[in-house]
């Protein structure tokens, strides 16, 4: 969810309105955003949207708050001229960085405020659109500056130097990526390259080192600064056209004439921005249908135009309509049902019961894991609850063995998907030492088995643990709330002698049901209380539900 | 008459030592004289005190007793009366006499100085004083009753006794004991048994009158664990608003079924609404139904203008968002019209701290119908904020989710806390149902339980519902109201 900062002046500038800071809240919040902090002037802005990097400056906000409140509705049209300006595309870049786009803004009104959002804006857009410059990396420089046409090319690490933003010396490609903060921060994005992506201009200078940073020289702009060059390269080029969209679009908002840029690429030339508006047919009825709203035609074309799009024709039910090129989120004539909502209002919308009747109630599972419940309950015994994550330490000292083991976990307490409940409440005893016993205790929850017929070699199963420490523990105690259990369950079930690490030799069983085992009793092993600091006997079983409620089918 | 209900209170203990009772007596004379132990007359007497019927004083006392080393030589005869002993049958040599070589130089100057041994050309001689001297502590060794100060240093230093600080325990009648003991009845039935019930015994007697008001030691019964209880309370909400629970899903779950199938894209921003744990072992990659991963494909590619890798579709991770469960139940063909939840734990890296969990419940379901719209939506997000934060001011905002459109979150009016965010929900957008052959419109919705639920148990540290604590389980009230 992307968060921006934008002034309360500047925005009431640009819509053209003085709010009250409440009525701010109220119009964000019917436009998928929230007012998440005020300070001095500067609201910050929670939107909603990761599809519309278009509304992710004040600009753009300010752009959708005058369709809204009606203030200026329609497609909002900018005026593009050619440039005349090339960037010349070298085949090197195809494995690299393939994609580039360029616009010259002329004009443009900035300020500091303008200044602000513009860095703000690419910052966003790289990072969260951009998918942190990998997909898409923005540089903005003073167009006068730039000598046409310009270079989109490749270059060997030490081939080439520049004075890379805030810096006072040359450097090279290398050495941008050792000592520049930006380097070091980007160096991952070009790792095992052989030649870098650079941006060069008639005079072989350098512009810009994508994705990386801009020039010292060229890519400083200010608040002072008029003509404005933008390049967005990237790897997926639709990405890369909408980001340039965004740009130029917000930078007309303030002033500024756009100019398109051509790209020569080895086998064909792509002219952008291009900002003619797109056209879609969408249903009323559908609209309709969808919302549970009903509307007249003069009242659909206005929810419409406050979203800022414009029909072209109406066909009976059909509406084609243009909307704006900066757009990149409208995939389905549902997208634009939800602006049409948005438009109306969400908060006037009237809300309505379904009509029809359903029976409730609780899955077969929950009804076995409430007996379950009753009848340890019924046993004295206290439920407990624990984590599914767990670490390896705690498996492997209950003498289990671990099954799902995570790529990325974020500490080693949490690191695997715990392969039963045993480990875990075992866990739980030896963090009660200081406890009055004796200690009767159960868990019911979520393990993950290993199951080489499944889909993905694991299972998941619902299981039940119980466990006592007591000085006077014996299996006999264990044995005795199994049976009640399973007996009252009215599971057909027997014991076997079995032999489990975790528990003491010749004092434990399995559970059998039909030929399947389903669980296991015992006393645990000193060994293994040792290894948890429990200084107290237990006894415990550990039964999966999964197979009892299979069982019992 | 409170000396006489007093009386009739007396348990057994009581009883026997009560009479016992004397100025300033010793616990240890009175257990004696009661046929008791120590602790049992102790016991007897604590009850005694606490009912003001006696006065219990402690005394510290230092009292003279044997080391490890002296409490050797208890019973038998010390080193110096051995030599003593073996001398008078004749000189001897050092080694030929029945001490050990620590001992012979522990007593060897004490018998020197008293006259009673010399040496006489390298073997010791008995003197005629020593044949028949007797040293003062030999006859009280045992019970060290008889030692003076002089005879304690001697012996003291050669390690065999030391002083200890030791407690005595005397009781004293107090005035009520006079008023109670006249009314001490022998013949009070204690515990019924079963005996007493056959042969009638209790006819002709009384029965000991309980104190039944002191506190009494604790006992730990059975009972739900606080949150799952809270869990299990919302549940019976949603079959009452006629909602159909799932049955258990799986945890490690191809991305095709996580994300994908929910119309999730594969490389796009609006797949990074949240981290996702990926699994490493037992596999990395799982299989995945061909022909319905097929035209999730298609309309992956239409729709998102993206290539579709069949191997991320494949990648294990930790089911990340209840709505996973949903993917399923589309699957599974439904029956329409359906009301549908879950609460299903899910797994997003994150900060581990009072706030965030790695690990957390979430309440998420489905409705599908064919005619249901926004506005039945709408309806269904007010009953919940009845039901759940009871109350009727609501506040929708419009909100974003891949797989929703429209999509719209549930804020709620807190008396304290403002508009808190209880939800989000949204309309399956038609590219999701597509694959799944569902052709009713359907409202996906998730509700965020675990702010009620630290509301409703009192906790300010979400870590708390998994609190290990077996002292806060078996004291935390149980959840009946919600």
């Amino acid at each position: 969810m992307p968060k921006y900062d934008v002034r309360q002046s500047d925005l009431e500038h640009l819509v053209g309105k003085k709010f009250t800071l409440e009525e701010i809240e109220n119009i964000l919040f019917d436009l998928k955003a929230e007012l998440d902090d005020y300070e001095d002037g500067i609201i910050t802005v929670d939107y909603s949207d990761t599809n519309r990097p278009d509304v992710w400056s004040v600009e753009g906000l300010a752009r959708e708050m005058r369709g809204y409140l009606g203030i200026e509705t329609g497609l909002p049209r900018y005026e593009l001229t050619p440039s005349g300006a090339e960037v010349h595309v070298d085949p090197s870049v195809g494995k690299v960085r393939p994609f580039v786009a360029a616009a010259i803004v002329k004009d443009v009104n900035l300020g500091v405020p303008g200044y602000e959002q513009l860095i703000q804006l690419q910052d966003k857009i790289m990072l969260t659109y951009g998918r942190k410059r990998k997909r898409v990396a923005i540089g903005t420089h003073n167009a006068d500056l730039i000598h046409f046409p310009a270079r989109y090319t490749t270059a060997k690490p030490d081939a080439i130097s520049f004075v890379p933003l805030w810096e006072s010396r040359e450097m090279t490609l290398r050495e941008v990526l050792e000592y520049h903060e930006k380097g070091r921060e980007y160096t991952h994005l070009l790792e095992g390259l052989e030649r870098y992506p650079v941006l060069l201009d008639a005079e072989d200078r350098v512009i810009s080192f994508p994705p990386i940073i801009n020039s010292n020289d060229i890519g400083n702009i200010g608040p002072e600064t008029k003509n404005i060059f933008i390049d967005v390269t990237g790897t997926d080029e639709k990405a890369v056209l909408t980001a340039l969209n965004a740009v130029v679009a917000a930078l007309a908002e303030r002033g500024g004439r756009i100019e398109s840029v051509k790209v020569v690429y080895p086998d064909r030339v792509v002219e952008a921005p291009d900002l003619s508006p797109k056209e879609f047919i969408i249903s009323k009825a559908y609209a309709e249908r969808v919302s549970g709203l009903r509307f007249t035609d003069d009242e659909f074309r206005k929810l419409l135009e406050r979203a800022r799009y414009s029909v072209k024709s109406v066909d009976g039910d059909k509406w084609t309509v243009i909307y704006p090129a900066y757009r990149a989120d409208i995939m389905h004539q549902r997208d634009m049902v939800e602006d049409i909502i948005i438009a109306y209002g969400y908060n006037r919308v009237e809300p309505k019961k379904p009509a029809f009747f359903t029976r409730g109630g609780a899955s077969e599972y929950t009804k076995l894991e409430d007996a379950v419940k009753e009848l340890l309950i019924g046993a004295s015994a206290q439920e407990i609850a624990t984590f599914i994550l767990t670490s390896r330490s705690v498996v492997e000292r209950a003498k289990h063995i671990p099954v799902v083991v995570l790529q990325n976990p974020m500490t080693e307490t949490f690191s695997l998907v715990r392969p039963a409940l045993l480990p875990t409440v075992l866990d739980v005893l030896s963090a009660n030492t200081g406890e009055e016993y004796p200690q009767k205790v159960f868990e019911v929850g979520d393990v993950v088995v290993s199951s080489e017929s499944s889909p993905t070699g694991t299972r998941t199963e619902q299981h039940v643990c119980y466990a006592l420490a007591a000085s006077e523990a014996t299996y006999t105690d264990a044995r005795q709330v199994l049976e009640f259990l399973l007996d009252q369950l009215g599971v057909n079930y027997r014991l076997k002698e079995s032999d489990k690490p975790w528990y003491v030799s010749g004092r434990s069983a399995d559970v059998v049901v039909g030929g399947e085992v389903i669980g296991h009793i015992g006393e645990v092993h000193p060994e293994v209380l040792e290894s948890f600091g429990i200084g107290m006997p237990v006894v415990a079983f550990e039964i999966s539900l999964s197979k009892v409620l299979g069982a019992l089918k | 008459m409170e000396s006489e209900r007093i009386a009739r209170s007396l348990s057994e203990l009581e009883r026997k030592v009560i009479k016992h009772v004397d100025s300033k007596k010793p616990v240890a004379e009175i257990a004696r004289a009661a046929g008791l132990s120590e602790v049992e007359a102790m016991r007897g007497l604590q009850y005694l005190s606490n009912k003001g019927v006696v006065r219990l004083v402690r005394e510290e006392k230092e009292r003279i007793v044997h080391t490890e080393k002296g409490r050797e030589y208890v019973g038998k005869e010390l080193p110096e009366r051995r030599i003593l002993n073996a001398l008078k049958d004749g000189s001897k040599k050092i080694d030929e006499l029945p001490v050990t070589k620590e001992e012979f130089s522990g007593v060897i100057g004490i018998l020197k100085k008293a006259g009673l041994v010399r040496f006489e050309k390298g073997v010791l001689a008995i003197t005629e004083k020593g044949k028949s001297f007797i040293f003062p502590w030999e006859n009280c060794y045992d019970r060290l009753d008889c030692l003076n100060d002089e005879t304690y240093k001697i012996l003291n230093r050669r390690g065999l006794v030391t002083k200890e600080k030791s407690v005595v325990w005397y009781a004293e009648p107090t005035e009520l004991w006079e008023d109670v003991l006249p009314h001490v009845r022998e013949d009070l039935i204690d515990k019924i048994t079963p005996e007493i019930l056959r042969s009638g015994s209790w006819k002709d007697k009384e029965f000991r009158h309980y104190d039944v008001v002191s506190p009494i030691p604790k006992n730990y019964y059975g009972k739900r664990q606080p949150y799952y209880e809270f869990l299990r309370r919302v549940k019976d909400r949603l079959y009452a608003l006629g909602f159909q629970e799932e049955e258990p899903g799986e945890i490690v779950l191809p991305m095709f079924w996580n994300s994908n199938a929910l119309f999730m894209p594969q490389d796009h921003p609006a797949a990074d609404i949240h981290d996702i744990y990926f699994v490493a072992a037992p596999k990395k990659y799982g299989s995945i139904p061909e022909e319905l991963v097929e035209k999730v494909r298609k309309i992956h590619e239409r729709s998102w203008g993206y290539k579709w890798s069949d191997e991320k579709a494949k990648r294990l991770v930790l089911r990340s968002h209840a709505t996973a469960l949903s993917a399923f139940l589309l699957a599974s063909k439904p029956k329409i019209p359906g009301k549908y939840f879950t609460i299903s734990r899910v797994f997003r890296p994150d900060e581990f701290d009072y706030k965030h969990l790695l690990e957390f419940n979430q309440l998420d379901g489905v409705v599908l119908s064919e005619d249901i719209t926004f506005r039945d939506l709408l309806g269904l997000l007010k009953d919940f904020a009845r039901e759940f934060a009871g109350t009727d001011k609501v506040k929708f905002k419009a909100g974003y989710f891949p797989f929703t459109e429209p999509s719209v979150e549930l804020f709620v009016k807190h008396p304290e806390k403002g508009w808190i965010e209880i939800g989000g929900a949204g309309m399956f957008r038609e590219e999701l149902l597509e694959p799944f052959e569902i052709n009713v419109p359907v409202i996906a919705w998730g509700l965020g339980i675990g702010r009620f639920a630290m509301m409703e148990l009192g906790i300010q540290d979400i870590r708390e519902f998994y609190s290990k604590r077996l002292g806060y389980l078996r004291s935390a009230k149980k959840i009946w109201r919600v």
